[in-house]
């Protein structure tokens, strides 16, 4: 008997709107009164950017699907129509809640705690005062007026562009100036306070109070603030299967410049300026998102780092060290792994640092995804280069939003002698490693450090990842290769200690998948748990449907998206999925099957979405020191435990948090792993 | 004190289809691969194909060696050696091809000749197989399959008799597939009787030989057979097959596309495309040796170098570089019917007159050995017309496969050799003319021995018992021969030939007899 075709939308819980549920996970953090204040902020802040970045790629993608005017379903079973309202009512009803959190409840609070975000109405002398000559000597300089008239048609307002719009009267003709807020400057003003107050303002509102300075012998009939949030173009290819790239890219190709996405204004504004607004930046007015409240909460950002009040952050702790006196040595003695940010991300620093001075070391090789500012990292790479040193750096360029960034810093390795490689086209390396060949004794040792993090030493103080160090030759062979293969080195060959995409991880992943299977129905214990960022792939959802049809548990705490249902009858009921949200960021990915009660345990730097099976350099590899594997089991076990932050996803779609359950036991993994690590 | 960093080393190995890196490092006796590097460059393509490398050949060849370059700095190496086979061996525009990699890349390029090829397997099998297989007892055929030629050597306890490259290398057989034009088992029947065409060359150059094994050196077709041969596997180092099973593998593929065979046994489909022929070819060695053992060796030549290199490793001295071509010249003798005990006496008498004469002609110990080679196949004309046969004896040598001598060293022999009688050389001499100036004095250096020595066993009756160098008061050459019966026709030849040796060493050189007691 054949088995009806499923309709997606039955099994499948689609990206885009699971990824929505996400966000509002993180709202929710923000909601939660348990959290202290200004960690609440970030969270407004964090929900706020997500957003941004979701407009610039998920619903830009979908607005171009549309405008090619593509009708069918996607592998989700969506047409774009409906997922696009969809996506737009959900969006809205997330903003709304946003806007009612931060005026009617943070607000309150952070007033209550002597911190307050003033209007120019409120402030007394002093500050005026301040913000008068902060004005002239700052803001007014680098804000530029710009008229709109036929001999000046309307700018390119890049994406994330705040501006005013400002309607203009003189001798009975209108016009329309733009100015847009400078990028150049913090958006909040410190202002001279109390001691124990802190007091700031928006340079939004310092600039809208003396607009009249920017237009002498005008007279400004209106205004309003509003933003543009662009396509990003670039950055989703990998997001897309082919056939819909294809049509994605021709549209593309017909337009001169990245399209508008999102065009949000001040809920007063007056309707004859958005008229030659939209007009201007050609789009329909129909879209405008209207903001009752400041536009752009991601300023909430720059709050807590100007607020010195302990007690509304998070208790702070030292990520806990491990003893050693030279870090290779350290790693000679034996396989280690470091659980961050619980411990110190120091000895990852160390080993380049390390390497860059030791006069054994002939090379360093690493990949760099996404790196922070003045990276001690990227300085230890300039310095080992420096040093005659064979240094080679993999950059992936593509990292999203981290572009430029990426190019200021590619350029000084560069510059230093560092053998800067940009990834291979079409396919981001996203694996994290690095490899070390050091000169022992007229020997050569090779020291590898993997990763499901980036080397960014500021995620690492919020990203809880994995950092593997090893000595082992079957490992420094194997990614020895890796390298000679992404860099062009030479043509792939076979590993013995690694699984890597896009050649075989997909097709591992599913053995392994098809050996719990295969237990399951010999002795009953298959068995499936697994910690990630997001469940995309539809093809390894259904195996994990299979999986589940034939008796096997399976446990996944997935983050973000997750595109499974879990605890159908008949489809998944031997599936739970759990989402942790909480103070640090979850990033580490372990993969766990139960082997017949002979574990095994992989750490990797891949999700299980499609892009990272199939358009991304990615790696998976087996711990295989017990004692690491014990703590990697631990590890899940105690995150399953959480009741705290974590939330289940239900069979009807819906995350419900685990405390409601339990509300006797509170625990919170998070907290518990800074106290483990910590003895 | 300066480190010392005799451990490390790297070959290139420019192939027919690709170039590869090996860095390696002792590691207890053994080598330890580091590094393992691998590109794709159709050298063979062009060179079976067109007959010379075009300029995007070279260029891309240059890019891959300039990335070599970067990783051998990694591993701070500065042991290389960077080493061609058949693609450059046989290509038109060889010359230009090395210079210019010289040029752009600083590196040298070996070309190794089928002997080189087969020498440094011998020693690699002898090394690794130390323990296990009593090589130095055995006679064998060894081979080794590569993209352009099946490099076959035959050797006896030890000695090798002769090399030879059969024109049956993978990407070889690739091209005459795609140009058969018959159905799948018409063309596979091709294929075949082409293998059974270049065997049997062999076949009858070793009618007299009772081979006891053969090994198989190949890395790429190996590691598919336990998918076709189920109930093989990999015993220690090898793989090893008898004739029922090479058979086997033979009809279980020949019914099948390259397709079929790539998707039923997971084996790539470029290589699935020639293991038809991989198969014959194991087949056809399996009935060269009358139910006896093929073993296959999953290496690879770049691998034996390197071995080399990092171990320092030499067959012993009984099976060194001299005393193989001796043992070849030796199987050619016998192949032209040349009488042994003469030309071995000659070879005596040669190697006491170049010591004698060494420092009074300014020669080097290492050209003794053409001196031999020359003594040993000089007769050889005479198995195609006794008349002129010096002039037949140089063009046999010149066209012989010598184990390990390049072009030029075996011109000089081939020169050396015809000089033995007749006329002196001569600028209207195509051969002599076409070596550089150097070359020349010396062939007629060791002609001039050859000539001497030869003349003293004119009669084929290896007469003289001992023979001494020694100076006059005059300073002239005194040549004393024991000997214990009549020396006439010696005594006449003598007198004719020593004039050459006289003129170049500028001194008398006289015969003195003396009788045992």
């Amino acid at each position: 008997m054949e088995t009806p075709i499923k309709d997606p939308q039955d099994i499948f819980i689609h990206r885009d709107l699971s990824w929505l549920s996400f966000n509002e996970r993180v709202l929710e953090e923000a909601e939660n009164p348990k959290n202290p204040l200004l960690e609440r902020v970030k969270f407004i802040a964090i929900f706020a950017n997500n957003l941004d970045e979701f407009f610039m790629v998920r619903l830009a993608g979908l607005k171009r699907l549309l405008d090619a005017g593509y009708n069918h379903k996607e592998r989700f079973g969506h047409y774009p129509q409906e997922l696009f309202l969809e996506i737009q009512s959900r969006v809205e009803i997330l903003t709304t809640r946003l806007y009612t959190l931060y005026q009617e409840v943070i607000t309150k609070e952070l007033k209550k705690n002597k911190i307050s975000i003033l209007k120019i109405d409120d402030l007394n002398t002093e500050q005026k005062k301040s913000v008068k000559k902060y004005f002239e000597t700052t803001l007014f300089p680098i804000a530029t007026p710009m008229a709109i008239d036929p001999g000046h048609p309307f700018p390119v307002l890049s994406s994330k562009t705040k501006a005013f719009g400002i309607h203009l009267h003189r001798n009975d003709n209108s016009y329309l100036a733009l100015i847009t807020i400078p990028k150049s400057v913090p958006r909040l003003f410190k202002l001279p306070s109390e001691n124990d107050e802190f007091s700031f303002i928006l340079i939004d509102d310092i600039i809208r109070a003396n607009l009249d300075s920017f237009f002498k012998g005008f007279k400004i009939a209106g205004h309003f603030l509003f933003r543009v949030i662009r396509d990003s173009e670039f950055s989703e290819k990998e997001d897309y299967s082919a056939d819909l790239l294809k049509v994605i890219e021709n549209e593309i190709q017909k337009r001169p410049k990245a399209k508008i996405v999102t065009l949000q204004v001040e809920k007063n504004a007056s309707a004859a300026l958005l008229d030659m607004l939209a007009t201007g930046i050609d789009f329909s007015k129909e879209q405008v998102s209207f903001i009752d409240g400041d536009i752009d909460l991601t300023y909430l950002f720059e709050l807590p780092g100007q607020v010195n009040k302990p007690k509304l952050f998070f208790q702070s702790y030292i990520p806990a060290k491990i003893e050693y006196e030279n870090i290779f040595d350290k790693i000679k003695e034996g396989d280690f792994i470091l659980h961050f940010p619980f411990q110190s991300f120091q000895p990852t620093i160390d080993l380049f640092q390390t390497a860059a001075k030791d006069n054994d070391v002939l090379a360093i090789k690493m990949t760099l995804y996404r790196a922070n500012e003045n990276s001690a990292i990227i300085k230890a790479l300039i310095e080992a280069a420096k040093n005659k040193k064979q240094v080679t750096v993999l950059v992936e360029i593509k990292a999203r939003f981290d572009e430029e960034k990426n190019i200021y810093w590619t350029r000084e390795l560069e510059a230093a002698g560092c053998h800067v490689i940009y990834g291979i086209v079409d396919l981001k390396i996203h694996s994290k490693m690095a490899l070390i060949v050091r000169r022992e004794e007229g020997r050569i040792r090779r020291y590898v450090h993997l990763s499901t993090g980036n080397y960014n030493e500021k995620t690492a103080e919020i990203y809880t990842d994995i950092g593997y160090f090893t000595a082992n030759e079957d490992f420094a062979k194997d990614i020895s290769e890796v390298f000679n293969v992404i860099t062009g080195y030479s043509l792939p060959s076979t590993w013995t200690r690694i699984v890597s995409a896009p050649y075989d991880l997909r097709k591992y992943f599913f053995d392994m998948i098809d050996k719990e299977i295969a237990f399951q129905k010999k002795y009953k214990n298959g068995f499936i748990f697994a910690k990630f960022n997001s469940l995309e792939d539809t093809k390894i959802i259904e195996k994990l449907y299979d999986a589940s049809s034939a008796g096997v548990k399976i446990k996944l705490l997935v983050r973000g998206i997750c595109c499974l249902i879990p605890g159908v009858a008949g489809l998944s009921e031997n599936i739970e999925v759990k989402s942790i949200v909480g103070r640090f960021l979850e990033h580490s990915r372990i993969y766990l099957f139960n082997n017949n009660s002979n574990f095994r345990v992989f750490l990797s730097s891949a999700d299980w979405m499609t892009r990272n099976f199939d358009r991304r350099v990615e790696l998976l590899f087996e711990i295989n020191k017990d004692e690491l594997t014990q703590h990697l089991k631990f590890i899940l076990e105690e995150y399953w435990k959480d009741t705290e932050q974590s939330r289940f996803l239900t069979s009807q779609r819906h995350y419900l948090h685990a405390n409601k359950e339990n509300s006797s036991e509170i625990l919170n993994t998070q907290e518990n792993l800074i106290k483990y690590y910590a003895k | 004190m300066k480190e010392k960093e005799p451990l490390r080393a790297a070959i290139i190995d420019i192939g027919t289809h690709s170039i590869k890196l090996l860095i390696a490092e002792e590691a207890e006796s053994e080598i330890k691969i580091l590094e393992s590097l691998k590109n794709i460059a159709l050298l063979g393509k062009d060179t079976f194909y067109k007959g010379r490398f075009s300029q995007e050949t070279i260029n891309r060849t240059v890019a891959i060696l300039e990335k070599y370059s970067e990783k051998l700095k990694e591993y701070a190496v500065t042991n290389v050696r960077v080493i061609a086979t058949t693609a450059v061996r046989e290509v038109d525009n060889k010359d230009v091809f090395i210079d210019t990699v010289a040029r752009r890349t600083g590196f040298n390029i070996e070309v190794f000749t089928v002997g080189d090829v087969i020498y440094f397997i011998d020693a690699y099998l002898y090394h690794i197989l130390k323990n296990k297989y009593p090589i130095h007892e055995k006679n064998l055929l060894i081979a080794e399959l590569g993209t352009g030629s099946l490099d076959v050597s035959a050797m006896a306890q030890g000695y090798t008799l002769m090399n030879v490259g059969l024109p049956l290398g993978m990407l070889r057989l690739k091209q005459l597939m795609s140009k058969l034009d018959g159905n799948l088992q018409e063309n596979y029947e091709a294929v075949k009787e082409n293998i059974e065409e270049e065997f049997a060359y062999l076949k009858r150059e070793l009618a007299t030989l009772s081979i006891d094994d053969i090994i198989l050196i190949d890395e790429n077709y190996t590691t598919y057979l336990p998918k076709i041969l189920s109930q093989k596997s990999f015993q220690d180092t090898f793989f090893q097959l008898n004739q029922s099973e090479t058979e086997e593998l033979v009809q279980k593929i020949l019914d099948k596309s390259p397709e079929k065979i790539s998707e039923e046994y997971k084996i790539p489909l470029e290589s699935a495309e020639t293991f038809a022929g991989y198969a014959m070819i194991l087949n056809t060695f399996a009935n060269l040796s009358e139910n006896k053992n093929i073993y296959i060796l999953e290496a690879s030549l770049s691998e034996a170098v390197l071995t080399n290199m990092i171990l320092d490793f030499e067959i012993s001295q009984k099976y060194n570089k001299t005393n193989q071509l001796i043992s070849i010249a030796k199987w050619i003798c016998k192949k032209y019917h040349v009488d042994l005990n003469h030309v071995e006496h000659v070879a005596q008498l040669s190697e006491t007159l170049f010591n004698g004469f060494k420092e009074t002609l300014g020669l080097k110990k290492t050209e003794l050995l053409y001196l031999l080679l020359a003594t040993y196949l000089h007769p050889i004309g005479m198995f195609v017309y006794n008349r002129a046969h010096h002039k037949h004896t140089e063009y046999l040598i010149s066209n012989l496969n010598l184990f390990r001598l390049t072009d030029e060293e075996i011109k000089m022999i081939a020169c050396i050799a015809r000089y033995h009688r007749r006329g002196l050389p001569a600028d209207t001499h195509m051969l002599y003319r076409s070596l550089p100036k150097d070359k020349q004095i010396l062939i007629q250096k060791l002609s001039a021995i050859l000539r001497i020595s030869n003349a003293l066993d004119r009669s084929h009756k290896q007469k003289i018992k001992k023979l001494e160098v020694g100076l006059t008061r005059s300073s002239d050459i005194i040549l004393t021969a024991t000997i214990d019966t009549g020396f006439v026709l010696e005594k006449l030849e003598f007198m004719d030939k020593k004039t050459m040796f006289e003129e170049i060493a500028g001194k008398k050189i006289n015969l003195k007899i003396q009788y045992s007691q």
